[in-house]
């Protein structure tokens, strides 16, 4: 819409401008004969506007004091109460705009500096009681490590010790029944070979031949044995 | 030149077309009015009713408001804020120190009612008012136009009566600070640079000369530079008008090349409209430090020289 306007604008200003442009011819000539007249008589270009046609063709930029005292003593007088209003009523608010911002973003930078130095220093404490906490968590471990080490080897001594005595306890029960059984084996064979033998002879062998070939017996398996 | 005064419409020569334009004369010949004078109390206005609005976006909000009332929710007033911070901060401060608070007010209503003005001399109020009066026969007050009279418009600050009203209120203001900081005695003192007493004979006259010449400086360069600028506009202008009313070969391409390059330095206007306005108040604030720095004087006027010639 601005935008459109703007545009409108600027159409009716060329529209005008070229209304400019087709000016009088007369009057173009009336001006420079105008100007060829006034070259002649030698114009004072500051001779300010109180003449209006005099303005209209040669001018100055620098004023008379008839035309510039005026816009002076307005400029001071404009300049001086704009000044006093403005002093009073605008840039105190400004300048109170300016401080309370530039203080509240100091403090808050100051604030989170503090905040991040806190935060360091628990971050800090907490490192060093996680570390503290490892260590201890490490002694701990390793404390525990060599007790079930020991333990272990205790256990495992008293197990050696248990199982040597069952050990030589079975062997020794093996070998008492190994003896047992070889003795019960020898009786019964000396037996059957005395029966054996009793009937293979057709007499009746008796205690004392049955002890004696008993004791021929064992002494020729030790030998075989041996 | 006929054609050239058909397009800065009715004025007879560039200087014309940028000169200030009185409203109304006295019998003796006094400008009781001028264009530049309604032009000065418009921008005076412009910047009271801009400033208070400014100024309410600027304040900080109510308690009500939250985070918000620290915000410039407006972006034309947050612009206002980042110009007035910046002259506070980067330029006026390093040079005053402790006397900033207190100078601002003065320096940032040099900047912006010299601002104010030169850009309303960028608009074309005067032709705008010559083409609805004389030109489009609105029927308000032709006569004026035909004595080449106007209620508004050219520019202001390029009235060097103008610019010497505001470099006298500077000129006041730096040796009436001057003289607060430094006393009476000190400011006396000040006169002779700290220099040999068979050198005072010289300095001294040197010393009251410069301060005189300090405001007219001041004057000098904005009217000269705010002058030139519009001065070359016109005659562009007029090439331009010319160019395109003589519609041969070569008129054309003259009027096209001519259009283009008012263009460009209505841009360049632009930018001096500001780099004048901050100029004036730089060199103001430069010259109230002056008168404080006992110890710095040597190292000030030796860079005294530097700014004169922005």
């Amino acid at each position: 819409m601005k935008r459109i306007a703007f545009l409108l604008i600027l159409i009716a200003l060329a529209t005008l401008s070229a209304k400019s442009f087709a000016s009088d011819p007369l009057h173009e000539i009336e001006a420079e004969i105008h100007d060829i007249a006034e070259g002649a008589v030698g114009h004072d270009a500051s001779s300010g506007h109180g003449d209006a046609h005099d303005g209209e063709h040669k001018s100055s930029v620098i004023e008379s004091p008839k035309a510039g005292i005026a816009p002076m003593v307005t400029a001071i007088l404009v300049f001086v109460i704009v000044a006093g209003i403005s002093a009073v009523g605008i840039w105190p608010k400004i300048v109170g705009g300016l401080d309370e911002r530039n203080a509240k973003i100091t403090g808050e930078i100051a604030a989170a500096e503090d905040a991040r130095k806190q935060a360091k220093e628990a971050l800090n404490e907490y490192e060093k009681n996680l570390a503290d906490a490892r260590a201890e968590a490490q002694q701990m471990l390793e404390s525990t490590k060599a007790q079930q080490i020991e333990l272990a080897a205790q256990l495992k001594a008293t197990a050696d010790v248990e199982l040597t005595a069952m050990r030589e306890k079975a062997k020794a029960d093996i070998d008492a029944a190994k003896k047992q059984a070889l003795n019960e084996l020898y009786s019964e064979s000396v037996t059957l070979a005395t029966v054996m033998a009793g009937k293979i002879l057709q007499r009746e062998v008796t205690a004392g031949d049955q002890q004696r070939l008993m004791e021929e017996s064992l002494a020729e398996m030790k030998t075989v044995k041996s | 030149m006929s054609s050239m005064s058909s397009l800065t419409l009715g004025a007879g020569d560039p200087v014309a077309h940028v000169i200030n334009h009185p409203t109304f004369v006295n019998e003796s010949g006094w400008v009781i009015w001028s264009s530049a004078q309604t032009n000065l109390v418009v921008s005076g206005l412009i910047l009271l009713f801009v400033g208070f609005f400014v100024a309410k976006a600027v304040a900080t909000g109510n308690e009500s408001d939250g985070h918000k009332r620290w915000i410039t929710n407006n972006r034309f007033a947050h612009m206002v804020e980042v110009i007035c911070g910046y002259l506070r901060e980067s330029t006026v401060r390093p040079l005053l120190g402790e006397r900033t608070n207190k100078m601002m007010p003065f320096l940032w209503t040099v900047f912006f009612f010299i601002l104010i003005n030169n850009l309303l001399g960028l608009i074309p109020i005067l032709d705008l008012h010559n083409l609805l009066l004389g030109e489009a026969g609105l029927g308000l007050n032709p006569e004026m136009v035909a004595k080449h009279q106007a209620f508004i418009g050219g520019t202001a600050t390029q009235s060097i009566f103008v610019t010497a009203g505001l470099s006298l209120i500077a000129g006041l203001m730096i040796n009436f600070s001057g003289i607060k900081e430094l006393g009476v005695a000190g400011y006396i003192k000040h006169l002779t640079a700290d220099a040999p007493i068979f050198v005072w004979p010289i300095i001294i006259p040197i010393e009251i000369m410069g301060t005189f010449i300090k405001p007219i400086a001041l004057a000098i360069r904005l009217f000269a530079n705010m002058t030139a600028g519009h001065i070359l506009v016109a005659v562009l202008l007029g090439f331009a008008a010319d160019g395109f009313v003589k519609g041969d070969v070569i008129g054309i391409p003259v009027g096209v090349i001519s259009g283009v390059g008012v263009i460009a330095i209505y841009f360049l206007e632009l930018f001096v409209a500001f780099l004048q306005a901050f100029v004036f108040m730089f060199l103001t604030t430069v010259f109230i430090s002056l008168l404080a720095h006992h110890g710095e004087h040597d190292h000030d006027h030796a860079h005294e020289g530097a700014p004169a010639h922005a």
